[in-house]
């Protein structure tokens, strides 16, 4: 009984060190804390670690020059395990408990929309990691999105496919928070450049089989087929359409084929196939040829979309506390709505409710191996390679 | 047609989950939560030979059965082994499966990262007339008449078989008549992951996985044996058949959400009707 209470005693002070040390000490100036929450475990945690990534390069990079506003730069980090209702609850934590300065977004468009209402609620400037443009019709004065909308996310592929005199074109899409908006903002845009929408569905998140949707798609033979969706879509589609040989001029697969996992997982099907990419680690944005050499020293790997938006997160806000010369945060959001520069990622703009306007998505697509950029023409390293040859040809 | 044709070869994919699982299930009352995650190690084994060596997936079937084999038996041995033979037997081994379950799908995520995965192989298809098969679901599907074929003549044609029915029905019996019942689980046990394994190679074939997807199967794979029929192989096929034909029509009928809705609303309806399953035998 007396050894268990020892140990008790033991376990105890072991945790209140832990938990002293998890405290920063107090300097004679007093940093600047930025505060956030994160995927640390859990699914999507390695999706995340790039966002993470980003920040952490940023805040490496401005105390190198000195800081900002001349004191430095601290993160307060909580591990959200990708889940909403968790995260909410530590950017509550961050605002009321420890009091941080400053808040950046969680990763995740659903994550990043549950915090923005507890960062709204206190008045605290947030710049959300959402594509998703309905996170700006809430009328949120302190939100703002650093991604481009997900509706736009498709005009390139449907550009290239009005000047080829395509005429009809199949949309589908998971029914989850991007391709929701991705799939009528296609839609509309399709219908707008002349092409006929003759198929349009959203099926259910974790869908494997396709087979179900395309027996519609074939019999509607499409000129064009876009899928708004994640890697294990991408794939399974890609895979069914070879399966059930349904042909197409023009094939667009989502975000699953813009990652470099996809040459891999897709093999020689994978070539000819169009995605809409965000970024990409040579594109001519400034600063970031030197992001991308302190990314790849940094971590040994190429930074993504995710790591740029993060450091352009960071960059936007730092910009505005600046040109304020203060943390006032209602100060610093109206600068913020000033804002147009280009960032490492891409153009930041946003409207007056905080939705995206700056960011312009490119089109690329694999071909011999390499995934190239085929649109916009000023951006692009290749000429795109349509219509694409029949499963049967290769 | 062609609907038809794609429900029984998605069907096949289903029955071969679910014959793995019956036997652990159907035959050790224990539940088995592991069995899609073991799966999933079978389908990143196959991933990574193919990724570093250019492995064929027929090759590492048969290295993928082998490993599985034994991180089957090692459960068996370390964990399961220890389960009391009592009313609870059912509730505890899913309690332990569930952390094992949980332990295996974040040692994978480590290893291989949250991607998703794929092998691009056998992604033809054949045509007769106008119907159109697919090469993989094709495969798999002979590949799960196999394995059931397999396991039946192994449960009901060999001594093995014969001591493993005899432990699962009256395992003091069983011990009476020399059989050494604390093997017969181990090898049963490792015989049913074994085949998780298989079908993950399968699977890596038709679709993307990630760590996670182990929790997305086993619950399917649940549904089946439950709708065909508890320890019952035939019921397996009958139950993959039926759930993979319901997802098909159902998907091109009423759209994708009530696809996924069939296969429980067939696992109430079986569950009202006759609970032992299409297929199931009464247990005493």
């Amino acid at each position: 009984m007396h050894k268990r209470f020892v140990s008790i005693l033991i376990a105890f002070a072991f945790l209140f060190a832990i938990i002293r040390a998890g405290v920063p000490a107090l300097s004679a100036e007093k940093p600047i804390v930025i505060g956030f929450s994160i995927a640390l475990s859990g699914e999507s945690s390695d999706a995340a670690g790039y966002l993470r990534q980003g920040y952490d390069l940023w805040r490496k990079d401005i105390n190198a020059k000195g800081g900002l506003l001349g004191r430095r730069v601290e993160f307060k980090v909580y591990d959200d395990q990708g889940d909403p209702q968790t995260s909410a609850r530590l950017y509550e934590r961050l605002v009321t408990q420890d009091k941080v300065d400053l808040l950046i977004s969680p990763y995740g468009s659903a994550v990043a929309g549950a915090a923005s209402t507890i960062a709204e609620k206190y008045k605290m400037v947030f710049p959300a990691m959402a594509s998703t443009p309905a996170l700006a019709q809430r009328g949120y004065r302190y939100v703002f999105l650093i991604p481009a909308s997900s509706r736009d996310y498709y005009h390139g592929p449907i550009d290239i496919a009005a000047k080829m005199g395509y005429k009809t074109v199949a949309i589908m899409g998971e029914d989850s928070e991007y391709p929701r908006e991705a799939v009528p903002g296609s839609a509309e845009y399709a219908q707008a450049r002349g092409l006929k929408v003759v198929y349009q569905a959203l099926y259910p998140p974790k869908t494997t089989d396709f087979n179900s949707y395309l027996a519609h798609v074939k019999a509607a033979n499409p000129d064009v087929f876009i899928n708004a969706g994640f890697t294990p879509e991408d794939l399974g589609l890609l895979h069914d359409l070879k399966g059930q040989d349904i042909n197409v001029k023009e094939l667009v697969l989502g975000i699953g084929a813009s990652l470099p996992t996809w040459p891999k997982n897709a093999g020689k099907d994978g070539n000819y196939v169009l995605s809409a990419t965000q970024y990409e680690p040579y594109v001519n944005t400034p600063g970031n040829k030197q992001f991308v050499a302190e990314y790849q020293k940094a971590y040994k790997k190429l930074p993504d979309y995710r790591a740029s938006q993060a450091y352009a997160a960071c960059q936007v806000l730092a910009s505005a506390v600046q040109k304020v010369g203060s943390l006032d945060q209602t100060k610093v959001r109206d600068a913020i709505g000033q804002i147009d520069e280009e960032t490492v990622f891409n153009r930041f703009k946003i409207d007056q409710k905080g939705a995206q306007i700056g960011a312009k998505l490119m089109t690329a697509q694999w071909i011999n191996g390499k995934k190239e950029i085929v649109f916009p023409a000023d951006m692009a390293t290749a000429k795109y390679v349509l219509p694409v040859p029949a499963w049967a040809k290769r | 047609m062609q609907l038809a044709v794609d429900g029984m070869l998605l069907g096949g994919v289903y029955a071969a989950l679910g014959i793995g699982l019956n036997l652990i299930f159907g035959v050790m009352r224990v539940v088995n939560l592991t069995h899609g995650d073991l799966m999933m190690l079978g389908a990143y084994i196959t991933f990574s030979l193919f990724a570093a060596f250019g492995t064929s997936p027929l090759v590492s079937l048969v290295l993928v059965a082998a490993i599985i084999f034994a991180i089957g038996w090692g459960m068996q041995t370390v964990f399961f082994a220890r389960l009391r033979e009592d009313s609870q037997r059912e509730v505890l081994s899913l309690l332990l499966a569930f952390g094992l379950s949980s332990i295996i799908q974040n040692v994978a995520l480590l290893i291989w990262g949250g991607d998703f995965r794929s092998v691009p192989l056998f992604t033809g298809s054949w045509h007769i007339g106008p119907v159109v098969f697919q090469e993989v679901h094709a495969v798999t599907f002979l590949c799960a008449i196999g394995l059931t074929g397999a396991t039946w003549l192994l449960l009901h044609r060999t001594d093995f078989g014969l001591a493993l029915r005899a432990a699962s029905q009256q395992s003091d019996g069983a011990r009476v008549c020399g059989i050494d019942v604390a093997r017969v689980r181990r090898i049963a046990f490792g015989v049913g992951s074994a085949l998780a394994g298989i079908v993950g190679v399968l699977i890596v074939l038709m679709y993307a996985v990630s760590p996670q997807i182990g929790s997305d199967y086993v619950l399917k794979a649940f549904a089946i044996i439950v709708v065909g029929g508890l320890g019952s192989f035939p019921g397996a096929l009958l139950g993959g058949a039926l759930i993979g034909l319901g997802e098909t029509f159902g998907g091109f009928f009423f759209g994708g959400n009530m696809a996924s809705i069939v296969s429980f609303v067939l696992l109430i309806l079986v569950l009202l009707i006759k609970p032992s399953g299409i297929m199931g035998v009464q247990r005493a």
